[in-house]
């Protein structure tokens, strides 16, 4: 109950990919459906950051000082923005005071362990640095906050991807299928949620802990 | 509960001779400091036994480093303190020069690569976190639900103080199962070398009955490459391909519960 198999997880996948596309919201496929464990879905989002705690754009527009190795996704993009924030901003009263960009990135992966979805994200500031896993927990929306934040080692923290390999934030699995079996007690016929409206009450539901946010056409249009 | 109490308390009892260096780019006195000899636990993980390596090198490196993560590192990779001691020692070194030289590192801190370790507490939760995504497999998930937190408390307890005895007071629950059927699932890690560990579902039985076995799994897993001298190594042996998964998983997992098996193809032996 509240549990789907791989392949099932791949269908429902390109269904919301399908309606992704419709919407231009920006989802991706990465690797082979018909490999098991291979596929996922992806997406890279820049939102405004919700904190304000981020220093002044200005001083961090230079490289990187601690020399890490670049990010190969995007960290040119985002070193561009922070230019334009500092120089042609004319909005801006104070620039200590401006908000700055966030750069998401999103994974949809399967966890064959729990039979169930997994979201997986990384967050870059404005220089292309990953955001600490303390950084990461006082970003979890407010109304979910309380809740994580209880059991926040147990709830969100940094793992290794299953398929790439490397460090991203998860929110943990192991309450999903309870949860998914909660949707089915909502629906008149009792019948357990499948396919595209499983993916998206899902998602809907463990992307908005972390700031993703599915516009209200995916709802309408399933 | 598992028969062979002997095999849990030698695989227990597994050690790894490791030799630290400092990173030249970390030195920031004149002569370098000694190496660090140790003897590690293959069950346990990085983060758990350096402590003394990190002291031992602390005041050879500037202050500003002094509260930078140490990392380590074999022969130009970075480790990820995530696995268990052993099973990196198995991907990395493999016992063909003892002991296994490693350098440690106190800047550049490869954050595309390694997970962060800040404190006992990232290790302790990923710890947990393994345990139940194996009993996940195993048993729904029912064991470790039905336990209390000062039970997982004891777990973690007995794998950081190395006490055989509290550990197994606890995890013989785990390797809880009926003769006939064996657990849901057997969790399991296959590492190759340079890419991420394969996990897939496999049960200890075939539909006839038939007790499924590590050659099984790896024909499954990994059709396309046998050549002779492959080695398939777990808590640094040679399993025979005969050895049911039931028996591997029940005496030869980590304190994570997952049986973490390594395939070093012959070319890189």
């Amino acid at each position: 109950m509240g549990t789907i198999s791989y392949e099932e997880f791949t269908g429902s996948c390109l269904e919301f990919l399908k309606l992704s596309q419709e919407l231009r919201d920006g989802w991706e496929a990465k690797g082979d459906a018909l490999q098991e464990g291979n596929f996922y879905l992806m997406k890279l989002e820049r939102i405004e950051d919700v904190l304000r705690d981020c220093p002044p754009p200005r001083e961090k527009c230079d490289s990187d000082k601690d020399g890490n190795t670049k990010d190969n996704i995007g960290t040119i993009d985002i070193m561009e923005d922070c230019e334009e924030l500092c120089l042609e901003d004319p909005s801006a009263i104070d620039n200590t005071c401006s908000k700055t960009i966030i750069t998401y990135e999103y994974h949809i992966t399967y966890s064959i362990s729990y039979s169930v979805p997994v979201l997986y994200f990384n967050a870059y500031n404005h220089s292309g640095k990953l955001l600490t896993l303390q950084e990461m927990w006082r970003r979890v929306s407010p109304q979910h906050s309380e809740q994580i934040l209880h059991q926040k080692w147990e709830s969100l923290t940094q793992q290794e991807h299953p398929v790439l390999g490397r460090p991203f934030y998860q929110l943990h699995p192991c309450n999903t299928a309870k949860l998914m079996t909660e949707f089915s007690k909502g629906r008149k016929d009792l019948a357990p949620v499948k396919g595209l409206t499983y993916m998206i009450s899902w998602l809907s539901t463990f992307g908005q802990v972390v700031g993703l946010k599915l516009p209200i056409l995916y709802f309408q249009c399933q | 509960m598992a028969e062979d109490r002997e095999i849990l308390r030698e695989v227990w009892d597994g050690r790894v001779a490791v030799c630290v260096q400092l990173a030249s780019e970390d030195c920031n006195t004149l002569s370098a400091p000694d190496p660090y000899y140790l003897m590690v636990p293959r069950l346990s993980y990085f983060p758990l036994v350096t402590d003394k390596v990190r002291k031992h090198f602390l005041r050879f490196i500037t202050t500003e480093l002094n509260d930078a993560e140490m990392w380590l590192e074999s022969d130009g990779t970075p480790l990820k303190w995530h696995y268990p001691v052993g099973v990196l020692f198995d991907l990395h070194c493999g016992g063909a020069s003892l002991p296994w030289n490693l350098t440690a590192h106190f800047s550049h801190f490869p954050e595309q690569e390694l997970i962060k370790c800040s404190s006992r507490e990232v290790v302790e939760s990923h710890f947990l976190s393994s345990l139940k995504e194996a009993d996940g497999l195993k048993h729904r998930g029912q064991i470790i639900t039905n336990m209390q937190s000062k039970d997982h408390k004891q777990l973690w307890m007995g794998l950081c103080n190395d006490k055989f005895d509290q550990f197994w007071a606890i995890n013989r629950k785990l390797m809880d199962s009926t003769p006939e059927e064996g657990f849901k699932h057997i969790p399991f890690r296959l590492h190759l070398p340079c890419q991420p560990p394969i996990q897939r579902l496999i049960r200890p039985l075939t539909d006839d009955g038939r007790k499924v076995t590590l050659g099984d799994l790896l024909q499954e897993f990994l059709p396309d490459s046998s050549n002779e001298g492959d080695r398939v190594v777990i808590q640094g042996i040679e399993a025979p391909r005969e050895t049911p998964l039931q028996w591997l998983s029940e005496h030869l997992s980590h304190p994570d519960n997952f049986l973490h098996i390594c395939y070093i193809p012959t070319q890189m032996s």
